[in-house]
């Protein structure tokens, strides 16, 4: 329990929170990509930077990972800040400037025309994916490649990874939408990490519910026999 | 790749490192030593006996530019690109390097033999432009003394 202020609104907060959940809490919107209330904070995207002031001095940080201590003085926004955070959003439309995400996220932040060479890159290298896999679903089936321009997200060797189960959790944390799931004839195709798995059908309704790898997983972490056979619906 | 033998290996490397996986690089280093570059085999296996994710491992092996994922040949041949090699000339040389081995930088001939790469500054300035190969360093280099330098490594 702490109470600091927010763009001059007080407000209280619970142990282990961050700048950026009490702010979410109470409503006051910080902009953010990289950010999941499930995962760890990662301060990848640095867009929800804010500025604290703490005694007499203040100082830009990241509100994602920032403890909400006590007596702190926070402004979301001011000329500094969104200064800061234009330069970033001109960074990521040069690097994605075909993606709708970040296309409208920079009009509504007046960003236009980005002044550096434009690329057609589609991740934002928030690392969401990443995260989820290993902090979240468990399975570390994704990671990184290389490191500067090369960096890039990938399953080890870029190949098919048996420890991906095809669940699409990737596909719903991702800030940009670009880990395209699908289910066609039976399989369950996640064609960035070049994935295909077998669909399971569910033993009472006959609806396609799971995949053989997740089934598997869940009964790892101790989902009974029989259960595993029904779909959602019919347990 | 025999299973046996890189299992060997990868538990002797381990062992000298008692099964840190905070020493990672001294053991891909060491593994790498072995094999010139690193398996995909090799990688697997260290990431089993960890019990690190491969993705981890795959990581660190593609985040530093001295480790390789593909077949090296059996001379490495660097070029230094640093600032005082690269205005002494290094360029010039390296150019001569990719004409008589017939790659680019980064690539390895198709014999197997020559592996062309570039380093950013070795330390030792004073003797740029620098070429090494495997590891013996010849300084002052000029892309004329690069076909001899070349004759003396091929087979």
């Amino acid at each position: 329990m702490a109470e600091l202020t927010i763009d001059g609104k007080k407000v209280v907060s619970r142990p282990g929170e961050t700048i950026l959940q009490v702010a979410k809490r109470y409503g006051i919107k910080i902009p953010n990509l990289c950010h999941h209330d499930e995962v760890k904070p990662y301060t990848a995207c640095r867009l929800c930077l804010v500025e604290i002031k703490k005694g007499k001095r203040t100082k830009i940080v990241t509100s994602c990972d920032y403890p909400a201590e006590e007596g702190l003085e926070v402004k979301t926004s001011n000329e500094k800040i969104e200064k800061s955070r234009k330069m970033l959003m001109e960074l990521y439309l040069s690097r994605c400037p075909n993606l709708p995400v970040i296309q409208k996220m920079a009009e509504e932040m007046g960003v236009k025309e980005p002044r550096f060479e434009k690329e057609n890159e589609d991740c934002i290298l928030c690392g969401l994916c990443v995260r989820v896999c290993s902090e979240v679903v468990g399975r570390h089936a994704l990671g990184y490649e290389s490191r500067g321009p090369e960096r890039r997200v990938v399953p080890p060797f870029d190949e098919p990874n048996p420890l991906c189960i095809s669940c699409g959790a990737c596909t719903y944390v991702c800030p940009v939408d670009v880990i395209p799931i699908e289910e066609k004839d039976g399989y369950r195709i996640m064609e960035r990490w070049h994935k295909k798995s077998k669909l399971v059908a569910c033993e009472k309704c006959g609806k396609y519910f799971a995949t053989e790898e997740e089934i598997e997983w869940l009964k790892e972490m101790g989902l009974p026999e029989d259960k595993a056979k029904l779909c959602m619906d019919c347990r | 790749m025999a299973v046996e033998k890189v299992k060997e290996n990868v538990k002797e490397v381990l062992e000298r490192y008692g099964y840190n996986s905070a020493r990672m690089i001294e053991i891909l280093q060491d593994l790498q030593d072995i094999y010139s570059y690193l398996p995909k085999e090799v990688l697997e296996e260290v990431a089993n006996t960890l019990e690190l994710p491969l993705a981890r491992v795959y990581h660190i092996a593609t985040f530093f530019r001295a480790f390789s994922l593909l077949p090296r040949g059996k001379h490495v041949v660097q070029v230094c690109t640093g600032t005082a090699c690269h205005v002494k000339g290094a360029y010039r040389v390296l150019e001569r390097l990719s004409d008589v081995l017939g790659i680019p930088a980064g690539k390895t001939t198709k014999d197997l033999q020559f592996t062309l790469e570039t380093v950013n500054c070795v330390g030792a300035c004073a003797l740029g432009p620098l070429v090494i190969v495997d590891d013996k360093y010849y300084g002052h280099m000029t892309p004329s003394k690069v076909d001899s330098l070349i004759e003396e490594y091929r087979e």
